[in-house]
């Protein structure tokens, strides 16, 4: 009885963000003026850097398809460009959440939901846009994704490179070489 | 009559064709290098593909040599340029694609002919995360473009008719007597705003945004270049938004201010100023970026975009630089920047359609150009008003005075009429593509000034033909006709010459 209603208790807690609904980053840059001053939460993969200014972290944030099926895993295959949105986090909240590196090549990044206030052009920023972040939440811890080996390219390349150099002494000998 | 080019000519072209080929791929080496830094395994094999292609055609060309080789003729050389700018992009665009991030090889040839032109449209998936080594190559493409490939090879290898190369690449000015030394000049200047440029822009990395001292280096290279070549690749999918920093985008604009100047205006410059203001190009460029630049910001104050007189400097003074100078970055998304319409959109089409200081790394008609349009127009008109038999001086200042003759103004007004033709026939496909005008109109002048701003219709899933076209405009801007023009005519005396 105590185990189910402490469930309960869980559930109502974790409800409020649960139903907190996923604004994507294409509606916020596509209707800035419905979300501007608004609260919103967006979920996606922080990706590039983490710029720390003092006591605040720059976080990008990206929600496009490559979020779930990042190039190299099994069956992917370029997917449309990216789309990301800039964030701004307490570095207090941002250390106890994100542990590993941004998204780069071959790592997908921490897969997080930030919940903040939207700001369209903010006068006070010189007119950034960007979600001030002050709720972070990991859904996804980063992880590798598949690169590709060394392959047959090199031997091909490096053919291909002394045949040519070949070619050209070749024809540098004939050159030089006294016409008969 | 035509004259069919004898055979020599066309050995000669193949020659000259094969070794500005072999030279470009072994750039190859420095992704390759930083491939191997990087443990970059798998894309080691895709700058040895190109590397190899590159030496291959390099050495059969050298069978081709004429055995006595006569000096490469002022046509002939037109058209080693325009051919140059075609398989040199298709020669960079191989690790492009074998590195499995384009939809087909025409993404990726598009994505070498916008680096090469130094324009900056990309449909590249996933940029956010390239390998480093492919960064680098990406916006080496725009060094290479923006400082002209032939002009590259110039300073390695000197022979008869690199003078033809040198105009072929829409360079007009010889600052030094030779054309390699003035080559070795543009060197000289690039080289000390990229030392200047990427120490400000890593150390503002590092210091100020908070980055990893590799990452801080990465980015500024990869700034230095989009801005000095006025390229506009952008190592990060949000282009300088991506920084959210007011002194990235100041240091950023000096780049670009920097490489829309021409080297000639560089090499005044350097032994003082006095004689660079009188000049009709600097006159006309100063005008211009005043009149769109205001006319941007009255655009963004009247649909009430952005009140705030700082946000209003920092967001329409930039974007008009980043046209004007035809780079292309932007700090907002492509849909704030749609929704600028009225006068900022066309004081920002305007400033890329105008374009910067001939032979610089800019594109787009050209500040002499327009100047010597204007003073022609303002001649023609005294002309009319004033009595008959008035004599009109019809001089111009361009480092010293020179005479505006009737042949030079025709040619500037033709060369302006076919920039403004090359704008309206990519406007048109887009059009026909279901493309609202203005986005079209924007899209195809961002294209043929090669200058890289996108209202978002530039994208993986944009149609194959409209592909096709922006990188024809892109090649066409980038060489300002007369090279093409030669290319055309060479082909049709190929065929039908006797």
């Amino acid at each position: 009885m105590r185990r189910l209603t402490l469930a309960v208790v869980l559930v109502l807690i974790a409800l409020p963000v649960s139903a907190q609904e996923i604004v994507s980053v294409t509606s916020l840059l596509v209707e800035p003026a419905v979300y501007d001053n608004t609260e919103v939460t967006v979920l996606g993969e922080l990706v590039g850097d983490f710029s720390r200014r003092g006591d605040e972290v720059w976080l990008q944030l990206n929600d496009d398809e490559y979020v779930d099926a990042p190039l190299g895993d099994p069956g992917t295959k370029p997917n449309g460009t990216n789309s990301g949105i800039g964030v701004r986090v307490p570095a207090s909240l941002f250390d106890g959440i994100v542990e590993g590196p941004p998204g780069r090549y071959g790592w997908r990044g921490p897969k997080v939901t930030i919940t903040g206030t939207f700001l369209h052009l903010d006068p006070a920023l010189g007119g950034e846009t960007y979600v001030d972040g002050h709720e972070m939440s990991l859904v996804e811890s980063g992880r590798p994704i598949e690169t590709p080996g060394v392959g047959i390219a090199p031997v091909v390349g490096a053919g291909l490179g002394v045949v040519g150099i070949i070619l050209f002494l070749g024809a540098r000998r004939r050159r030089e070489t006294p016409s008969q | 009559m035509l004259i069919r080019p004898h055979r020599d000519d066309i050995r000669l072209i193949g020659f000259y064709l094969g070794r500005i080929l072999a030279l470009t791929g072994l750039v190859g080496v420095l992704p390759l290098l930083i491939a191997v830094m990087s443990a970059e395994w798998g894309a080691i094999g895709w700058y040895m593909v190109m590397i190899g292609v590159g030496l291959l055609l390099g050495g059969a060309a050298e069978w081709i040599r004429p055995h006595d080789e006569p000096p490469l003729r002022w046509g002939d050389g037109m058209v080693v340029v325009a051919l140059t700018w075609v398989l040199i992009p298709l020669l960079g665009s191989i690790p492009l694609y074998l590195s499995g991030r384009f939809g087909s090889f025409l993404d990726a040839a598009f994505e070498g002919m916008s680096g090469f032109t130094a324009t900056g449209l990309t449909v590249l998936a996933d940029l956010d995360h390239l390998p480093t080594s492919l960064t680098v190559w990406r916006q080496t493409t725009q060094f290479l473009g923006g400082q002209g490939i032939v002009l590259a090879a110039l300073t390695v290898f000197a022979g008869g008719g690199i003078l033809a190369l040198y105009h072929g690449e829409a360079r007009d000015e010889r600052i030094l007597p030779s054309v390699t030394s003035t080559a070795r000049f543009i060197w000289a200047v690039s080289v000390w705003h990229g030392l200047m440029g990427i120490t400000a822009l890593a150390l503002i990395g590092v210091i100020r945004l908070g980055y990893e001292p590799n990452r801080a280096l990465l980015h500024a290279y990869s700034i230095f270049v989009g801005a000095f070549d006025t390229g506009g690749f952008s190592p990060m999918s949000t282009s300088l938004a991506y920084y959210r920093s007011p002194a990235v985008e100041f240091v950023t604009a000096w780049l670009m201010i920097a490489g829309t100047l021409s080297f000639g205006v560089h090499f005044t410059l350097f032994r003082g100023p006095r004689k660079v203001w009188q000049n009709l190009e600097t006159k006309t460029l100063i005008g211009s970026y005043l009149v769109t630049s205001t006319v941007a910001m009255l655009g963004l104050v009247l649909i009430g975009s952005i009140e705030e007189p700082m946000v209003l400097l920092r967001r329409g003074v930039f974007h008009v630089v980043s046209a004007h100078t035809s780079t292309g970055f932007s700090t907002v998304s492509s849909s704030d920047l749609a929704s600028w319409g009225g006068l900022t959109f066309a004081a920002i089409a305007t400033a890329m359609a105008l374009g910067g200081m001939g032979s610089s790394t800019s594109g787009g008609v050209k500040a002499l150009r327009i100047g010597l349009t204007l003073k022609t127009l303002a001649n023609t008109i005294r002309e009319i008003l004033l009595p008959e038999h008035t004599v009109i001086r019809r001089t111009y200042i361009q480092n010293g005075r020179r005479q505006l003759t009737n042949d030079l103004a025709q040619s500037v007004m033709a060369v302006s009429l076919l920039f403004v033709a090359l704008y309206l026939v990519g406007a048109l496909v887009g059009i026909a593509h279901g493309y609202p005008l203005q986005d079209a109109l924007f899209e195809s002048v961002s294209a043929a000034g090669t200058v890289g701003l996108s209202v978002g219709i530039t994208s993986p899933s944009m149609p194959d033909l409209m592909k096709v076209v922006y990188m024809l405009l892109m090649w066409a801007g980038r060489l300002e006709f007369i090279a093409i023009f030669a290319l055309i005519g060479f082909t049709i005396s190929s065929v039908v010459g006797e």
